[in-house]
């Protein structure tokens, strides 16, 4: 492993790299800091620049886009009480009061090393645990990756505010919209209707720019005097980071700051979660360890850094899952892994063991990310914030606009971009009905891998049944049953039965590690007695809900990070 | 009684899974060993019919149960027209620039597009229409030379001009 960081050190740093992961940086933090504008566009509108450039390259400008991102966000919310991203909006529950009362340096200083050190953590926990866990990704079969990708889309479903139906909807018409064209394994032509274009399907990137950016642009531009207005109307050019004050602040809450960084790599390596949980999560269990739980939302820096290390964390998670399983962590590294198709790269359990240079080259692109990232903050705030006064009517035209010819500039035909338009049309409308967007993308993304496992798995063995004969497969597919059940019991958390649920999930996670062989079966006798005693504390009228305890935050991610 | 967004999303999902069912019938079977190319969009249209159809009767539940209150609004194309224009307008505009992008090459129509795009969406006053027709040739020369001599790619010369 130290043999591959250290020639991955020597490629990432050259002047090139440095000056595109700088860019992309750049990029990200402008974009974060644009309430609206989402991580997921800025990695979006990354992806055509990318065509011409190498896969470390590429990646590289993206994963700066990432970093920069997540940071960014912190801006608007600090200073307008605006998160700029989802996955901010914890942020703004302390960060907004700090600013009020006159400490927006101090505040912003607090969220930026707070977004600094919690990266540093995901991208140790990246370097460290990804290529073990790829080695675990090789037992997997096409059932295991099957069923893995079923529990990422109901574990995204599942989340999707106030309609668990139209998430599902949106999940399955996004498999489905990748179905059209040639079936990858016979050729065979489906739903094209006798036009020819459709004959290869939809390229990703329209689909995912029509999905998001066209219609976020959309929305944003729908009322005449929001559209005409700048996107931050304040004037904080006087503002200034108070860095050493901050460092001193961040670094006196070790507790808090890993807790919260592993709370975020956690929840990253989640399938299809993201910082928009994890930050909220992260401020819950601050505030719920803190000795002064009733100070959270007056303005404290534990909240601030509680929200900021955890979603710089997620991105270190989301690519855990994404480079050792290949399966997106989050919707961001679920546009990654289409940029990886792009460049013809298949991510898996043998990418890291096959690609070693492009592997580590990621870690240590994603590592050196934070560091630019500091120093752009520390030297270009009042450069983001002129940039944010840009009317958003301009902004909008020129961003459709990039987004046509980014789109062409993939294939140099106009198909795409008839693509594009037409996804857009269908992203504004089912933002409109209160459709999610991220199941469809999740969907799109995973559509083709999910068939090609469905597909080898039935050659191998036609059972079905095999599907749950299998440990590993059957855990992704109790966790998944799990993730659906899970919105029905925090929405009726007064109701009897849900005091079960808890108890009941665990004896059921237990059942695969039964039909393992080995030492798995520990794991299971300890699910078991988890799952025993918390059943007894119900009955015996335990304390609690087992679904979310106290104030719980209602996580909605309609909306991307 | 009126009929709500998700009666009708619901049933237009359902015709939308009888075309696709209606589609995968003419998918050829599979000579040997795998599943076929139809087996699993069948799958997935076997999961959208029942949840389409959950969303179409949930629908016409809540439109029911609402049903007693008074909808005293009417709905006027005007207003609809007047709430939506950006956004109609926009759509409109994209249609026309991509429609138009190879007769009329990417320089010109880029330019109109954009141009077009800040009198709809922004002020009207002629310092700010010289604005945009600066942005919008801005935009479109920037843009010119990041594609295509950056990352050597080739823009649409356009029909007219040859």
């Amino acid at each position: 492993m130290w043999e591959n960081v250290v020639q991955a050190f020597d490629l990432i740093f050259q002047v090139k790299l440095i000056a595109l992961i700088t860019v992309g940086t750049l990029a990200g933090i402008v974009a974060g800091a644009i309430p609206g504008f989402t991580i997921t566009m800025a990695i979006v509108l990354t992806l055509p620049f990318t065509f011409g450039m190498s896969p470390v390259e590429g990646l590289s400008t993206m994963l700066g886009v990432f970093v920069g991102g997540f940071s960014g966000g912190l801006i608007s919310g600090t200073l307008l009480g605006i998160p700029g991203t989802p996955s901010s909006v914890a942020t703004t529950f302390d960060g907004f009061p700090m600013a009020r009362r006159g400490q927006p340096g101090l505040a912003l200083g607090v969220g930026v090393w707070s977004s600094f050190f919690g990266g540093l953590v995901g991208a140790m926990l990246l370097m460290t645990f990804a290529p073990p866990l790829a080695l675990i990704g090789l037992w997997f079969g096409p059932w295991e990756y099957f069923s893995l990708i079923v529990f990422a889309l109901t574990i995204i479903a599942s989340l999707s505010g106030d309609s668990l139906l139209k998430g599902g909807i949106a999940g399955v018409m996004g498999l489905l919209l990748a179905m059209i064209g040639e079936d990858a394994i016979t050729a065979t032509s489906r739903f094209s209707f006798g036009i020819d274009d459709l004959n290869q399907g939809f390229s990703i990137l329209p689909v995912l720019i029509g999905l998001f950016a066209f219609s976020q642009l959309l929305s944003d531009v729908e009322n005449r005097e929001d559209a005409q207005s700048a996107l931050i109307e304040t004037d904080a050019g006087s503002i200034r980071i108070e860095h050493w004050k901050a460092i001193k602040t961040v670094l006196g809450q070790p507790l808090n700051l890993i807790r919260s960084s592993l709370i975020g790599v956690f929840i990253g390596a989640l399938p299809a979660a993201g910082g928009t949980i994890s930050n909220v999560l992260s401020y819950d269990q601050s505030k719920k360890a803190s000795k002064h739980p009733e100070k959270y939302g007056t303005g404290i820096p534990d909240g601030v850094i509680a929200s900021e290390a955890a979603n710089n964390g997620t991105a270190g998670g989301a690519l855990i899952t994404m480079m050792a399983l290949g399966i997106p962590g989050d919707i961001v590294t679920a546009i990654m892994l289409g940029a990886l198709l792009i460049h013809n790269v298949v991510p898996g359990p043998t990418f890291i063991s096959e690609e070693p240079m492009l592997a580590y080259g990621v870690f240590m692109a994603f590592f050196l990310a934070h560091f630019v990232m500091i120093v752009l903050q520390a030297l270009g705030l009042r450069v983001f914030l002129k940039i944010t006064r840009i009317p958003k009517y301009i902004l909008a035209s020129t961003i459709l606009f990039f987004c046509a010819i980014g789109v062409f500039a993939l294939n140099n035909i106009v198909f795409d971009i008839w693509v594009l338009f037409g996804f857009g049309v269908l992203g504004y409308l089912m933002r409109k009905f209160g459709f999610p967007l991220a199941p469809m993308i999740i969907g799109v993304v995973l559509g083709t891998i999910a068939e090609l496992n469905l597909n080898r798995a039935y050659m191998t063995d036609s059972d079905p049944m095999v599907f749950l004969t299998r440990p590993i497969s059957l855990f992704f597919l109790i966790l998944a049953v799990i993730s659906l059940a899970f919105p029905f019991c925090q929405r009726h958390r007064g109701v009897s039965w849900v005091r079960f649920f808890l108890p009941v999930s665990l004896l059921a996670i237990s059942l695969p590690f039964w039909i393992s062989s080995g030492m798995e079966r520990l794991g299971g006798l300890l699910l078991v007695a988890a799952g025993l005693f918390f059943l007894w504390r119900r009955r015996a009228g335990g304390k609690g809900s087992d679904v979310g305890t106290g104030e719980s935050v209602t996580i909605d991610i309609k909306s991307d990070e | 009684m009126r009929i709500r967004s998700d009666t009708a999303i619901g049933l237009l999902l359902l015709l939308f899974c009888g075309i696709m069912l209606h589609q995968a019938r003419d998918i050829p079977e599979p000579l040997f060993g795998s599943a076929g190319a139809a087996f699993f969009p069948t799958v997935l249209l076997a999961i959208l019919t029942p949840l389409s159809a959950a969303l179409f009767f949930k629908g016409l539940i809540s439109d029911w149960r609402g049903g007693a209150v008074a909808d005293s609004t009417r709905w006027s194309l005007g207003v609809w027209l007047a709430d939506y224009r950006n956004v109609i307008g926009a759509f409109v505009l994209f249609f026309l620039f991509v429609f138009l992008l190879e007769t009329l090459g990417y320089m010109l129509s880029g330019f109109l597009f954009l141009f077009a795009m800040q009198l709809l969406l922004g002020p009207r006053t002629w310092h700010k229409i010289a604005q945009h027709a600066v942005v919008s040739a801005g935009v479109v020369l920037f843009l010119w030379v990041m594609f295509r001599w950056l990352l050597v790619v080739l823009l649409p010369e356009g029909e007219i001009f040859y």
